[in-house]
């Protein structure tokens, strides 16, 4: 992957030049850091609420599973599973309406998907869809 | 001009088609809702929908997502009037007096002044892009690689530059963007770069995945750090009109707002935010009464969200004649108009007048439709904001699955949502800002392009940049706009806009 001439720069080029911005703006970023006016006056606390990390965390790991989980379950079964996670464990729901809202939403948006705007979804394991 | 308005009468003519009425309508209802609802702004819900348009044509496509834009200035401000949280980012300053106004028994013609100043404002903008863009457009034929390129470049720094934080962070942003837009293929000789033989890669990162994780998945895990929070709406609001007295002391501020949206809207950095910001402090500095703003001086409303809305139709300017992107919603519409085949340039509004004209009409119309919406309805909004946004949050994550799932059918793009998701989140926290890095993901392939073919074309000489009038004119502005941000050796914040 060259860099090429100067005269017909190559592949190369761009990234090289922009690698190097940035490695001189990290050191530029290291110095104002270390040396600059700028330093923090008082404690930043990371977390707004104590228990924040829970929802954050959560929801994330609901994505994920969500992500990994898709094609082998197929659309509806992982929709509901993670919208009722989410409604539970997140949203601090309780569990029949989680249940609930989990299965009608999950049924909905697989109707108005599938046969409004027909889009293909992941029929997975369960042979649903 | 008679071209213009014989261009107008067109766009109308497709316009009015049913099926371009129903989705400016739509794009309208679910800005205004969008605007309404706090958790998730314009940009989010933008992505999140481009998916839907696939199957319209690109004048549809184009006219429903800009109707979601401004349809969401529209909805902003009214809950900074009425419970002091703006419903996206521009609504901020909407908040300082228009809550105020609100304690005193005043919503109602705050509620008023900000749906009219905005019609005002947004049709008034329609027109000076009408006027604008075209004779732009033609003007820019003219250009070649060392003027876009100039152009770009001049256009990132300055969108560094009015960041809201370290101008630092927003450079780090932007040659990150830079850095992440080279993965895929490279933009002159094909070759593949950072795809580490995947498949999905060749192309690059795909552009909605990361939006949708960078402004969706990333505000919705910043707001689930919140308490759960009820609104305090008191007693209903009477009477949305404004008296006399409002009307006379909102003209100017209206007028004003107006300019300075728009003329901030077209410079590539210049957003809605920085627009309303700027004309709450201008608003301020000529007031006769300065020590009024923050108690409910409605010209602190009117200004505002009048320059919030013409700053949106300020932005299409750079991206209808131009085919620049000036900030994170029109690299959308870039996107959107790219997938439907159109490459967006000097050329567009000659060679897909449709797509110009029905939009200008459109944004005529949506204005009209938004005020009804905005006034009469109200009452609407206003129930709505009683759901928890414990029960909206999970549908905004599946519509933000879901849409990008729909993309490729890939839950590869599901990946990059969420790491960007993640990403967004942190880059929160941690006070970086987003629009330089978006913006240098999606202009640095054109500007690598343009920059190498421009070396081409000089055999290797960099004065073809500074030779050249025009392309010298912006590489001169972004060099000065450099050194004054190093001036004061990168220690300065901006505060310069705080009322």
């Amino acid at each position: 992957m060259g860099m090429g001439p100067w005269n017909a720069p190559g592949p190369g080029f761009f990234p090289v030049l922009i690698g190097s911005i940035l490695c001189l703006l990290a050191v530029a970023f290291l110095i104002q850091s270390t040396y600059g006016q700028e330093r923090v006056p008082k404690k930043v606390t990371f977390w707004k609420e104590k228990t924040s990390w829970k929802k954050v965390t959560y929801s994330l790991l609901a994505l994920i599973f969500y992500l990994f989980v898709l094609n082998d379950l197929g659309f509806i079964t992982t929709t509901f599973l993670f919208l009722f996670f989410v409604f539970r464990f997140v949203g601090k729901k309780r569990w029949p309406s989680s249940f609930l809202v989990a299965i009608l939403a999950s049924a909905i948006t697989f109707l108005v998907f599938k046969t409004a705007l027909e889009v293909p979804l992941p029929k997975g394991i369960f042979k649903i869809g | 001009m008679l071209d213009s308005l014989s261009g107008l009468l067109f766009g109308f003519k497709i316009t009015f088609q049913p099926e371009n009425l129903f989705f400016c309508f739509a794009g309208c209802f679910v800005g205004t809702l969008i605007g309404v609802l706090p958790g998730i702004g314009p940009s989010g819900a933008l992505a999140i929908l481009l998916p839907a348009t696939f199957y319209l044509s690109p004048s549809t496509a184009v006219i429903m997502l800009a109707g979601i834009y401004y349809g969401a200035m529209y909805g902003g401000s009214t809950t900074s009037i009425l419970i002091n949280i703006p419903g996206e980012a521009a609504s901020v300053v909407t908040c300082l007096d228009g809550y105020q106004m609100a304690r005193q028994g005043r919503a109602g013609p705050a509620l008023g002044i900000a749906a009219i100043g905005s019609f005002i404002a947004g049709t008034s903008g329609v027109i000076g892009l009408m006027f604008l863009a075209p004779p732009l457009a033609n003007f820019a034929l003219k250009f070649s690689s060392p003027e876009y390129a100039a152009i770009i470049i001049c256009g990132l720094i300055l969108v560094s530059y009015l960041g809201s934080g370290s101008i630092l962070k927003a450079f780090i942003m932007g040659a990150l963007g830079l850095l992440l837009g080279t993965i895929g293929s490279d933009p002159i000789d094909r070759l593949d770069r950072f795809t580490f033989g995947s498949f999905y890669l060749l192309e690059g990162l795909g552009l909605i995945p990361i939006i949708m994780g960078l402004f969706g998945i990333s505000e919705i895990l910043i707001n689930l750090e919140e308490e759960e929070f009820r609104g305090i709406l008191q007693e209903k609001i009477k009477n949305l009109f404004p008296n006399v007295r409002d009307w006379i002391a909102s003209t100017w501020p209206i007028l004003r707002g107006t300019l300075i949206g728009f003329f901030v809207g077209i410079i590539p950095g210049g957003n809605t935010i920085i627009s309303a910001t700027m004309s709450y402090a201008v608003e301020k500095r000529v007031s006769k009464h300065p020590e009024k703003f923050g108690t409910g001086a409605i010209e602190g409303v009117a200004g505002p969200e009048s320059a919030n809305n013409s700053s949106i139709t300020g932005s299409f300017i750079p991206l209808l004649s131009l085919g620049i992107p000036t900030n994170a919603v029109m690299a959308l519409l870039l996107a959107s108009l790219m997938i439907h085949g159109v490459s967006p340039g000097p050329l567009l509004i000659s060679q897909h007048p449709e797509i110009f004209w029905s939009v200008i009409a459109s944004m005529y119309i949506g204005n009209l439709m938004l005020l009804a919406l905005n006034l009469p309805l109200i009452g609407l909004w206003v129930k709505l904001l009683k759901v928890p946004y414990a029960y909206l949050f999970p549908f905004i994550f599946l519509f933000c699955l879901l849409g990008t799932y729909s993309l490729r059918n890939t839950v590869f793009d599901i990946g990059v949502m969420i790491l960007f998701g993640l990403v967004g989140y942190l880059m929160r926290k941690f006070a970086y800002e987003p629009a330089p890095f978006i913006l240098a993901f999606i202009l640095g392939p054109m500007f690598e392009e343009h920059f190498r073919r421009s070396l081409i074309m000089s055999y290797g000489s960099f004065t073809v940049f500074f030779v050249r009038p025009i392309s010298l004119v912006f590489m001169l502005a972004a060099i000065l706009l450099l050194l004054s941000s190093l001036v004061p050796w990168m220690k300065r914040k901006k505060g310069a806009f705080d009322p």
